[in-house]
């Protein structure tokens, strides 16, 4: 867990969560890494917000107010931003490809596991690497 | 069969020495078996090759039929067979002792002295004969130094082969045919009579050790010195056949008997000729065997191609342009064999008379002194090796092809007359205008070939020929014969019919005849009486002559020769100077070499003493011009010339006395007078003796030709009856063959029980089967009466008249009758069509179909069982055809495609409704899985455009029995599931979305778990937040599954989040609002704000003091574009509230979930008197509850 915060310090990243109390507590933790935080609860905003800023990853809820984020998903590979797809459905055959070839985050997740995950994902190393 | 006619060549100067020479006779050549084989031969030659040891000494040749296009594994399979190598051969290979060669693909193989030669076949694929090829080089080569094995395989390959290795004396086996896998190639062979023994394969090598042992092959060349003492017991051997069989072979050259007989011996495993004798005495079958290989011979169609080339330029050509269409052509085949000769002259003749535009009459007698080859000959099937060698179209003209081997067409056949006949013992046919008798002088010692020779000339015509085989000559026969092909043996016939030398019995006794009955040609019956004067007038006039070939032999004699020519002491001659008396032969030879040399008529006197007496003769030598001058005839005739010089010298005389003289004189006169009287009486009676005597001698003359003519009637006769034999027996053979037909016809007639009857144009009845009885009642006495005479016991109306149209179209005409005993008939009637294609009546045949029609009605019973079945099933089933085409269905399946039996009858199964069956997954599962599998079970097929409007049918599939040659149907079941598929995917989904809403939900009670934590002094002040939160949680989620997870009301979220405290004190606490709903979420938030805000106020704000209230108002507010919630938290007359000096969990909650989860806005106003809380949020603008939730 050191380890990963560690990798993680100083990492700018945007949680896409509709859910307050999650965003709350996912910010909380990220802030722990040691990460900068911005959150985004609607697709609109989070599209602007990946404009917007320089990132170093997303944590992408799949579904923000029942709808699917594969828009934000496609800004995201398109742009080479690092994201973990956090989301309670598991993959599916109908999925689109870049929702199906994301990497993925199940909720609920644990401080360890998002450590750990965001460290391989997003780490210095696994850079933009999906 | 070079070999042997070089054999037969050898022996015709030394009779003694057995012929085989060269290459046939390489006594060190290997001894070599020949194995052929084709399906199944590998078992069989595995099953050889266990058996047989591994130093025999021999090798083995396999040839196989090998499939060209692959390796061969062969030679790898038979080497876990045998401990010999096993080795494939290459051209050029020699062969050794103990080893197996196998046969590379697609070659020819023939052996040349020790080496196995490879070639290129000559035939193509399919009309390949190897192991033919292969045996016939082994005969060439190896004579009885060789076996040939035929295992198991199909076709006739081999047999032809075989033929020769048994003409060149070698050995046959063949493997059993209940043993083979593919018994086609064995039966062909033993049925060709090849066969010297059938075993199963494993047998086999235990038959080949034994006669290779033999001294037959082992040493052959002992036959030669055996044989002078074996003389007497040959004779016992000779004697013991002809009793049997009726052949003599004396006339047989010896030395090929003694070898066959060897053979034979061999095969018997018997060492001596005494030994064998005594066998065979018991065992017929051995006779018989015997008598058969003594008489083998080969032979093919068209055998020297060239020889028959010449024969078609010189011979059938040249007959074909000179005779008139109509005229007859006779041709005598002896020793036919199995008649390929007689064949190959037929055809010829047949081909050369087409393409002349010509017939003839064609008379073709082919004899054999053996039954089995003179019934082979006439049914004329041979085996395709035999026939493919020909050219396609002769094949195509005069084969017809049967499964394997061919048959002589029937116009060929019936232009050959099969007749056994043995040359040597039978009278010859006669009046032959070619006689073929090839490849069987050689077999019979010169003096055979010269009585053959003879008949051959008495049998052909003046001018005739005569074809030999390339081996055979006609040697000192050469004043019968003239040669127009000396190197293929073709010969004419030449002088007049030599009654003098030919001797054939009459009918069983032999005809014993004087050497000196010469005659002149054949008299024709309209010269007779001018003949017979022209003989007297010679007679009276002509002086004696002679008549005498270019040899000086005398052809005839005239008058009396006897002064001028005597027969010597010893055999009687012809030679005329042999004959010539003293004084006269030196003369003649000058004489007849002037007239030979100059063809100029010569003239001399000579002297000839006969007795005391000397004679003058005048000798003419006329050459004959009338004859052709090649014939080179001449007439000798004598004439005595007066002598000048008495013989007689004359004596002295004496003196009388006058008077006794006169006297005497007077009685001398009377004396005289009376003598001359007497003289005179004398003469005239001696003049009417002399004519008397005259007549006599030309009567005499005249009976003498008479006599010679009716000589020459008899033997014409003779052969006349021959030939009428033969015809006969033909005739005989083909009565029998029809007799037996006639029998299978009249038996297959009774017993396929079907009722049949035969009538002429007139409808009388000609013949009928016993089946017929219980529908006509007809008896043998009813022939002839017309059949509508009889009473019917069936009920058939149309029977007369459908007879008439049937002789009228000549076509068949069925009816389906019922008889009076309730049972039923197809009555069909045909015409009846001689084998000329001529209409010589009606057939009425009556096929018993009871039971078909109780099965027909049995049939229609369950079709109608399951038709019922079909149209109540409720589910869709239709039936098609095998085209796809509607054949019925039932209403469910109409209802499905909502369309009608009369729009849908027929009609494609794609074609149906808008096409939305056509559908490619669809008509792969028809067209190609179902032709294959013949069913397929609850297929998922859809139809139509993805969307609301796209239907999924499970579908079941059977091809319906289509064996009897019934039509194939298809019968399909469709369920529809497009519903069942449509929940299922709702269900799923369901699920999907449970567990979503789940971790969801448990990720929401964890980050309330962790931000609890965050801000609880306590576990206790944790505990309580917690439970509080959760709770809040809990009652969130009961308002959404209370609505379906579609929406809540506010009113209500209010409401439950304010229960607790409004139960306790419900003044203190107002609600107000319109009736509004919000997504199922943003109650969730909504709710969850509202508990912070209730905790809030419970803990330190207006519902924490008794005097404390509490109000929540909310509103819609519209600004044009977009509508709005505003909800107003307003807390009273609680305890004073100071504001937090840093922003808690609970606050920060309501923050962030009004502005991320409902997308608005909070404001908290921490005034004296209360808490003030503004939440404004967008509306999205459900529709109110109740029209919603459905």
């Amino acid at each position: 867990m050191e380890n990963h915060a560690e990798a993680l310090n100083g990492l700018h990243i945007l949680v896409v969560e509709d859910e307050a109390i999650v965003a709350m507590m996912v910010e909380d933790m990220l802030l722990d890494f040691g990460c900068r935080v911005k959150l985004a609860a609607n697709i609109k905003s989070a599209l602007s917000a990946i404009c917007d800023h320089s990132l170093d990853g997303v944590l992408l809820d799949m579904n923000i107010h029942g709808q699917l984020t594969t828009a934000v998903a496609e800004e995201l590979v398109s742009r080479s931003v690092p994201f973990l797809l956090v989301t309670g459905y598991g993959s599916s055959n109908s999925d689109p490809p870049v929702i199906k070839t994301a990497q993925r985050l199940q909720k609920p997740f644990s401080r360890r596991d998002l450590g750990r995950r965001m460290a391989e994902v997003f780490g210095a190393n696994g850079g933009a690497a999906t | 069969m070079s070999d042997e006619a070089e054999e037969a060549a050898a022996e015709t100067t030394e009779p003694l020495a057995d012929g085989k020479s060269d290459a046939a006779g390489d006594n060190c050549g290997v001894p070599v078996v020949g194995i052929g084989a084709s399906a199944g031969g590998i078992e069989a030659l595995s099953q050889f090759f266990d058996g047989m040891a591994g130093d025999s000494g021999l090798a083995f040749v396999v040839v196989l039929h090998l499939d060209p296009t692959r390796e061969s594994q062969l030679s790898a399979i038979l080497s876990h067979h045998t401990s010999m190598p096993v080795v494939e051969i290459e051209d050029g290979l020699e062969v050794t002792p103990n080893h197996v060669y196998v046969i590379a693909p697609n070659h020819d193989l023939t052996l040349d002295g020790n080496v196995l030669r490879l070639t290129e076949p000559e035939q193509p694929r399919g009309h390949r004969h190897p192991v033919d090829v292969l045996f016939k080089s082994l005969a060439e080569q190896r004579a009885e130094r060789t076996a040939a094995v035929i295992l198991s395989g199909t076709g006739t390959n081999g047999t032809q082969g075989l033929k020769e290795i048994k003409a060149g004396g070698g050995l046959i086996l063949v493997q059993d045919p209940a043993t083979a896998r593919f018994d086609g190639m064995p039966r062909s062979a033993i049925g060709a009579g090849l066969a010297d023994h059938v075993l199963a394969p494993a047998d086999m090598p235990a038959t080949l050790l034994q006669y290779f042992q033999h001294g037959y092959v082992a040493a052959p060349d002992g036959l030669a010195v055996v044989r002078g003492d074996k003389q007497p017991r040959l004779e016992r051997l000779f004697g013991l056949l002809r009793a049997h069989s009726g052949f003599d072979f004396h006339i047989y050259k010896s030395a090929t008997l003694l070898r066959r007989i060897n053979r034979r011996m061999s095969l018997m495993g018997v060492g001596n000729l005494e030994d064998y004798i005594d066998r065979l005495r018991p065992d017929l079958g051995e006779v018989k065997a015997l008598v058969r290989d003594l008489l083998i011979s080969v032979t093919s169609f068209f055998r020297d191609a060239d020889a028959w080339r010449t024969l078609d330029d010189i011979v059938i050509s040249q007959m074909v342009a000179d005779r008139e269409t109509g005229a007859s052509i006779r041709v005598w085949v002896p020793g036919c064999s199995t008649g390929e000769e007689a064949y190959s002259v037929a055809m010829l003749l047949q081909e050369r008379a087409e393409a002349a535009h010509k017939q003839f009459d064609l008379k073709i007698f082919a004899s054999d002194i053996q039954d089995d080859n003179l019934n082979a000959a006439r049914a004329g099937v041979y085996p395709g090796s035999s026939v493919e060698s020909l050219p396609t179209e002769r094949i195509m003209r005069f084969f017809e092809r049967l499964d394997g081997s061919y048959q002589v067409r029937k116009s060929l056949r019936d232009l050959v007359v099969f007749a056994r006949q043995n040359l040597f013992h039978d009278p010859p046919f006669s009046r032959m205008d070619l006689i073929t008798c090839r490849n069987m002088l050689i077999y019979v010692e010169p003096e055979g070939q010269k009585r053959a020779l003879t008949l051959f000339h008495f049998s052909l015509r003046e001018g005739g020929r005569l074809f030999l085989g390339s081996a055979e000559t006609i040697g000192r026969a050469d004043d019968l014969f003239e040669t127009l092909s000396k190197k293929w043996r073709i010969y004419r016939r030449f002088g007049p019919t030599r009654h003098d030398i030919v001797d054939f019995p009459v009918l069983g006794g032999r005809a014993t005849r004087s050497p000196q009955s010469g005659a002149g040609p054949m008299p024709e019956p309209s010269m007779r009486v001018s003949d017979a004067a022209r003989r007297a007038l010679l007679d009276r006039y002509a002086p004696a002559s002679v008549l005498i070939d270019r040899r000086g032999r005398v052809l005839y004699f005239h008058g009396d020769t006897g002064d001028y020519l005597k027969q010597p002491n010893g055999e009687p001659t012809r030679d005329l100077l042999a004959m010539a008396r003293e004084g006269l032969l030196s003369k003649l030879r000058v004489a007849i070499n002037r007239v030979i040399a100059d063809e100029q008529e010569s003239r001399f006197i000579a002297q000839i003493r006969q007795g005391d007496l000397l004679r003058s003769v005048a000798v003419t030598l006329s050459p004959l011009p009338t004859v052709p001058p090649a014939s080179g005839m001449t007439l000798v005739t004598f004439e005595p010339v007066a002598s000048e010089s008495p013989a007689v010298l004359p004596t002295a005389k004496s003196n009388a006395e006058d008077e006794v003289a006169s006297a005497l004189e007077n009685e001398l006169r009377s004396a005289r007078a009376e003598l001359q009287g007497s003289i005179e009486q004398l003469e005239s009676v001696n003049e009417e003796l002399k004519a008397s005597n005259e007549e006599a001698t030309s009567m005499n003359e005249e009976l003498q030709s008479t006599n010679e003519e009716l000589e020459t009637s008899k033997e014409e006769l003779q052969s006349f009856n021959e030939e009428l034999h033969s015809v006969n027996s033909q005739l005989q053979h083909k009565i029998n063959e029809l007799d037996q037909t006639g029998n299978d016809l009249a038996n297959l007639l009774s017993g396929t029980e079907i009722a049949t009857v035969f009538q002429d144009t007139e409808l009388r009845v000609k013949w009928f089967s016993p089946a017929t009885k219980p529908l006509l009642n007809l008896v043998l006495s009813d022939v002839g009466r017309p059949i509508a005479h009889f009473a019917r016991q069936f009920i058939d109306d149309k029977l007369l008249g459908d007879a008439e149209t049937v002789l009228a179209k000549l076509t068949p005409i069925e009816a389906e009758i019922r008889g009076d005993d309730g049972k039923w008939f197809i009555r069909r009637l045909l015409p009846y069509r001689t084998r000329d294609n001529r209409i010589a009546g009606l057939v009425i045949t009556f096929v018993d179909i009871t039971d078909r029609r109780r099965a027909t009605d049995g049939i229609d019973e369950a079709r109608i069982y399951a038709e019922a079945i079909v149209a109540t099933a409720r589910q869709p089933l239709v039936v098609l055809d095998a085209a796809l085409r509607m054949r019925s269905a039932n209403r469910a399946f109409y209802t499905l495609l909502d369309t009608t039996p009369d729009k849908a009858e027929h009609r494609r199964l794609y074609e149906l409704g808008n096409g939305e069956w056509n559908v490619p997954e669809f008509r792969r599962l028809l067209d190609e899985v179902l032709p294959k599998d013949e069913r397929f079970d609850d297929v998922e097929v859809t139809f139509g455009p993805a969307g609301r409007d796209q239907r999924t049918m499970l579908v079941n599939a059977r091809t319906l029995a289509r064996n009897g040659g019934r039509e194939q149907l298809i019968l399909l079941a469709i369920e529809e599931i497009t519903q069942r598929k449509r929940d299922a995917g709702h269900q799923e989904m369901l699920i999907g979305e449970l567990n979503h809403r789940v971790k969801n939900v448990l990720a929401t009670v964890q980050a309330i778990m962790s931000q609890t934590s965050r801000q609880s002094i306590s576990l206790d002040d944790f505990r309580v937040a917690f439970e509080g939160r959760l709770h809040a949680l809990a009652q969130a989620h009961d308002l959404l599954t209370e609505k379906g997870w579609v929406g809540t009301e506010i009113g209500q979220i209010v409401t439950q989040t304010l229960a607790p405290y409004r139960l306790q004190d419900s003044a203190r606490i107002a609600v107000e609002g319109p009736l509004l709903t919000v997504r199922s979420q943003s109650g969730v938030a909504l709710l969850m704000v509202l508990h912070e805000l209730a905790t809030n106020a419970a803990k330190y704000g207006a519902l924490s003091a008794p005097a404390g209230k509490l109000s929540v108002t909310w509103r819609r507010i519209s600004d044009g574009a977009s509508e709005r919630i505003q909800l107003q938290w307003t807390e009273t007359d609680g305890p004073k509230v100071t504001p937090p000096t840093r922003q808690g969990f609970g606050t920060k909650l309501i923050e962030r979930s009004t502005m991320h989860e409902l997308g608005g806005e909070a404001r908290l106003a921490y005034l004296e008197e209360g808490l003030r809380c503004e939440l404004i949020f967008p509306w999205a603008g459900l529709p109110i509850q109740g029209s919603e939730i459905g």
